[in-house]
């Protein structure tokens, strides 16, 4: 649905150029939900800026539902525009307009004249947004999340192929962040629309991405699957962002411990995914190696209906008891990695 | 025509009466016309700035020019240098006519300066929202920046208008009469001090309802 191919956005000439993306490559297939995280400054904003042309790519392709945005007049922008919704973090509606003329305003922009059209078209787009009483209330009565219902609605007016999400929830607070991220979820379900969802809280990565590139400094450096990123992330900045909201890092305290313990002892940790988890696997382990487990610390969770967990074990034993015990552990398919050995 | 009645039937109360309704006459009149053209002029000056939807350097520059140009001429001087213009325009170059084209011509440069300051209050967001839409630049100006910024433009127009009435008083210059005139000939070189407080005091007032409706009316509109 969405192809960027070398895209690079350079500000300024000369010294004091800011490059802003370096040749970003991404595919984003039709219906997913493909998030893009990133910290402030690392361009994700421009990145999704150019997937409707309000930025204009320096270099590079961007090809969204067929149309290379690049290659456009102003006038095909525009009706290629229209297939495309985009929500802003600060909503952007219109203050002078109710919230049902909000919703109307892209169809007058569309050029649709026929007000029984219209009319019918926005209660219905009302009705998906659970907005149907505030039909003729103005922004400035409405909350936050109710703001950004009304930005949904109108976003999707025209029936766009793509709706991109420029950092959607950050303005609001974490109870109204979820349910505008369930319904953003159902709209995906009911009307199998492609989305583009720009974020810097991992949160939001896990409650409704399938897939998820990670930018740094206009580079994307890791991007696949979300189960993928959370149980087995290449990059520190993957790891980071998944420590903020999936804390795996050992107290000081408990390897102090382990430092100051006797003998032969190996502080692992363990990441296990799907059906694994529910077996007796650590209990196997000891019973067939002479070796004592010490549990530290044990977390299971699920994304898009995947169970994974990880298991911080200390194992005291023999060196040799140990090797076998972890060799039989990745022998059933689970991701070993030895924190440190004393 | 006001002229004529006063001409006849010249008791002060009628005078005053008269000359009230001059000054209306100009300022009403100049109000409008200056917004009919300053107002296209405001709209261009935003839109062709930097960075915004029909970015234009030289036709900003240009304009820009021009408008500080027009806004540095003393109104008294304009008044007396536009005379052939008004001719050709009101056929006359004394009256309350003639008063209303260098009035309006003052005034444009004015308009355009507040419109542009109105405008630019519009979130770039909220502009931003409509460019991701596929609006043109018309549907722009037409849907978002002057609707978005009609309760700032009213206020606006609110200033020009008294501002106006000030200017007005100077339309004794070319015979366009008016309060402020009748304040200057009766009251200052007559002495007539009655008259000359009775046309401060219809100006107050003038100057307080104008300001009052245009709060009120701008905080009508006002739905932010």
């Amino acid at each position: 649905m969405i192809e960027i191919k070398g895209l690079k956005k350079i500000y300024g000439q000369g010294e004091d150029k800011v490059v802003a993306l370096d040749g970003i490559d991404l595919t984003i297939k039709e219906g997913e939900i493909f998030g893009i995280i990133g910290l402030s400054g690392a361009g994700k904003s421009t990145l999704i800026r150019c997937l409707n042309r309000l930025e204009k790519p320096t270099e590079g392709k961007v090809i969204v539902d067929g149309f290379d945005l690049t290659k456009l007049s102003d006038d095909q922008l525009r009706l290629v525009r229209r297939r495309i919704g985009m929500i802003f973090q600060h909503f952007n509606l219109l203050w002078s307009r109710t919230v049902a003329q909000n919703v109307a305003f892209p169809l007058e922009i569309a050029g649709e004249k026929d007000k029984n059209k219209i009319k019918k078209r926005v209660t219905e787009l009302l009705e998906l947004v659970g907005l149907s009483d505030k039909a003729n209330a103005y922004p400035s009565q409405l909350s936050g999340g109710q703001k950004q219902r009304v930005g949904i609605a109108r976003a999707l007016a025209n029936n766009p192929k793509v709706l991109l999400c420029d950092e959607a929830t950050s303005a609001l607070d974490p109870h109204t962040t979820e349910s505008i991220l369930q319904l953003l979820a159902s709209i995906n379900q009911k009307l199998g629309i492609t989305m583009v969802i720009i974020t810097h809280e991992m949160a939001v990565i896990k409650a409704i991405c399938d897939t998820v590139a990670v930018i740094e400094d206009g580079k994307i450096v890791e991007s696949g699957p979300v189960l993928d990123l959370f149980t087995n992330p290449h990059t520190k900045t993957a790891r980071r962002f998944i420590t903020t909201i999936n804390n795996q890092e050992l107290p000081e305290v408990v390897l102090e411990r382990q430092r100051a313990s006797n003998g032969y002892s190996r502080l692992i940790r363990v990441s296990f995914l799907g059906p694994s988890a529910g077996e007796p696997i650590i209990s196997d382990m000891i019973q067939k190696f002479n070796i004592k487990a010490n549990i530290l610390y044990g977390n299971i969770d699920h994304i898009k209906n995947s169970v994974y967990g990880t298991l911080t074990l200390q194992l005291i034993g023999a060196e040799n008891d140990t090797l076998q015990a972890l060799k039989y552990l990745e022998g059933l398919g689970l991701k070993v990695e030895v924190i440190n050995i004393e | 025509m006001s002229n004529l009645i006063a001409q006849y039937l010249s008791t002060e109360g009628l005078q005053i009466l008269t000359a009230t309704g001059q000054t209306i006459q100009m300022v009403f009149l100049s109000v409008i016309f200056a917004h009919v053209f300053g107002l296209p002029l405001g709209i261009i000056l935003v839109t062709t700035s930097p960075g915004h939807i029909l970015e234009n350097k030289a036709c900003n520059q240009v304009l820009g020019t021009i408008i500080n140009a027009a806004r540095s001429l003393p109104f008294i001087i304009l008044l007396v240098v536009i005379i052939p213009f008004t001719r050709l325009l009101v056929g006359s170059s004394i009256g309350t006519m003639a008063a209303t084209v260098p009035l309006t011509v003052s005034a444009i440069p004015f308009v355009a300066r507040m419109v542009e300051t109105s405008l630019k209050e519009v979130e770039w967001g909220i502009i931003e929202a409509a460019l991701a839409m596929g609006a043109t630049p018309w549907q722009i100006i037409t849907k978002v920046l002057l609707p978005e910024s009609l309760s700032s433009l009213i206020l606006g127009a609110t200033i020009t208008t008294i501002t106006l009435i000030g200017y007005s008083a100077m339309a004794g210059f070319v015979g366009g009469g008016g309060i402020g005139d009748l304040a200057m000939r009766y009251g200052y070189y007559r002495y007539q001090v009655d008259i000359l407080l009775a046309c401060v005091i219809i100006l107050i007032v003038m100057v307080q309802v104008i300001q009052m409706l245009g709060e009120k009316l701008a905080s009508i509109v006002n739905k932010k």
